[in-house]
């Protein structure tokens, strides 16, 4: 059950630009939601590129908007530590969650939360199964997978895009990359939800039917390590964490949070930017006009979408010294956001930022995957699912029609789509 | 160590006559990467239109651009590029080998235009780079 809250006032680009420097928290959830995000955005790029909240419901936070301080920060991992976490975290809901699930270490997402020497060894461990060279294995699956999909699709009547396409066919995607158990893939996005929405948003009711979920997801991904320790080594993503010597050993901890990182980073980015691009190419039919005209723009489509939806808005840090950040000082053991979703509107870095334009002279111009040695490590899958997707579709639809409003994720973290209604008017 | 601002000049003069000159280098400097490491190709499968390459190419220039100006994020960013790609397993000198080859380019595009003071310039530059290649430990290059 997808339960979506209204907020009733929404804010205007006038009142944002009244809010005092000092009061302005580029997190407040509720702009996301609304998509008014954007005039705050703009106004910290002009008036105050580093800046800082001193409260909020995440506590104090520094906030970088603008592409080469995020640059500095984000490949800067001696001075800026993921160990205690790489998102905001709202303090009120932490507090509930340990009440259920009781309390564990902020930084519990895998490998993406450790430093070096620990980070390297560990993502290496799971890096192969996501290299170029063992996607272009994977990607005759993918695409027979992606042609059922569409095949099964409705013709002429209303359904929603993000359930029947966008979740299904990274449930499809992670599934083969965990070698989890086909029929029950949808379990992986049900998940993926569960841990990154609060009670009210998403399909979650209740924080104890969150913590159940997350038990349950544990249980499954423990079963199969199990599986997978006792046999011998295979190309999946869990057989190479109980294999490498690097992670064999991890802490139950460690490898519940690998598996959060995996299902959450596998699903929430690449499903957010297939919805994103129907809705964005519905919003620009010019721009859907050209890529029906021209169907080797869909490499540059993608890319344009990556940015222009930016499906995780923000990274986060603790300044682990003093830091000097385009001229203010970030001390030691403050947090720093690097909103991605500002730097990919960087006036100064791209030309005509807030426009969809699928060819831009630079369109793999964005910092969606992040930059450093945190750059996400399933980028290259992504962009292979996106581009088989749409090349699928445009061999298939002439058009998908959006035919409603969409309703936004309730998220400062995960910039994407709860659903999406569209009608399919015909085949090619 | 910051680059001289007269070698920051010729390198930046170097890279402007190639703009101007040259038009997309991305073919010619990738059939060379393709040439001397032949092993790298295949890691360019899906890119038949070589925007996965031409992007890379992009962000090389804005790195040294960055390198031998204010040094913002370009070291850094070298250092964490030879850690992630360890990944993949493309060794730390086919790095080291890429903007050699991307110096070469440049040099031949430049033509008679090519000046010593811009050999010069390049050649500390890659000296520089190479030892941020080799060392992408932050914590012991910052200790």
């Amino acid at each position: 059950m997808n339960i979506a809250v209204k907020v009733q006032a929404v804010e205007t680009a006038a009142d944002i630009a009244a809010t005092p420097l000092e009061k302005l928290n580029p997190a407040k959830v509720d702009r996301f939601y609304n998509d008014t995000i954007w005039p705050v955005f703009e106004r910290l790029r002009r008036e105050d590129p580093v800046h800082f909240t001193p409260e909020s419901e995440y506590g104090p936070y520094w906030s970088v908007t603008k592409w080469n301080d995020i640059m500095a920060v984000d490949t800067n991992h001696e001075a800026f530590s993921s160990a205690d976490g790489i998102g905001l975290a709202n303090l009120e809901a932490v507090a509930e969650q340990e009440k259920v699930m009781g309390e564990r270490r902020r930084g519990n997402a895998g490998f993406i939360t450790m430093d070096e020497p620990e980070h390297g060894p560990a993502r290496k461990a799971v890096s192969p199964t996501l290299a170029p060279t063992n996607l272009q294995t994977m990607a005759p699956l993918v695409r027979e997978r992606a042609g059922q999909i569409l095949d099964s699709l409705p013709i002429g009547r209303e359904f929603d895009w993000v359930d029947l396409v966008s979740k299904e066919l990274t449930a499809m995607t992670l599934a083969t990359l965990f070698d989890f158990p086909f029929e029950q893939r949808r379990k992986l996005p049900w998940w993926s939800d569960m841990i990154m929405n609060m009670p009210g948003h998403g399909p979650v009711e209740s924080w104890q039917q969150k913590g159940e979920a997350m038990f349950e997801c544990f249980a499954a991904f423990a079963e199969l390590w199990n599986q997978r320790v006792n046999a011998e080594p295979g190309n999946d993503l869990i057989s190479m964490l109980a294999h490498n010597p690097a992670t064999r050993d991890m802490p139950i901890e460690t490898y519940q949070g690998n598996v959060v990182l995996l299902i959450v980073g596998g699903n929430d980015t690449t499903r957010n930017t297939i919805s994103g691009s129907v809705f964005a190419l519905n919003k620009n039919p010019d721009q859907y006009a050209k890529l029906r005209a021209n169907p080797d723009l869909v490499l540059p489509m993608i890319s344009e979408t990556i940015r222009w939806q930016t499906p995780l808005a923000h990274m986060s840090r603790v300044a682990t010294r003093d830091v000097e950040v385009g001229g203010k000082t970030i001390k030691k053991g403050e947090r720093v956001v690097m909103w991605y979703i500002s730097g990919n509107r960087d006036e100064e870095m791209v030309e005509r930022p807030n426009e969809f334009i699928i060819d831009r002279e630079r369109p793999r111009q964005h910092m969606s995957f992040g930059f450093g040695i945190h750059r996400c490590v399933g980028n290259r899958v992504a962009e292979m699912q996106l581009t088989i997707i749409w090349e699928e579709i445009l061999k298939r639809f002439p058009e998908i029609k959006v035919v409603g409003e969409p309703v936004l994720n309730w998220s400062a973290f995960v910039h994407g789509y709860e659903s999406l209604p569209v009608v399919i008017p015909h085949r090619a | 160590m910051a680059t001289d601002p007269a070698d920051a000049e010729a390198i930046e003069r170097s890279l402007e006559i190639a703009g101007d000159r040259g038009g997309d280098l991305t073919p010619i400097v990738y059939a060379r990467l393709f040439e001397r490491q032949p092993q790298m190709q295949v890691l360019f499968w899906r890119d038949t239109t070589d925007a996965i390459k031409g992007e890379m190419l992009m962000r090389v220039f804005d790195a040294i651009l960055d390198f031998i100006r204010e040094r913002r994020f370009a070291h850094h960013l070298i250092q964490t590029e030879v850690v992630t790609h360890a990944g993949y397993d493309v060794p730390p000198d086919v790095f080291a080998t890429f903007f050699g080859l991307v110096a070469e380019v440049v040099e031949e595009v430049c033509g008679s235009d090519w000046s010593p003071a811009m050999a010069q310039a390049w050649r500390r530059m890659l000296a520089d780079l190479d030892d941020y290649v080799a060392h992408p430990d932050q914590a012991a290059r910052s200790a």
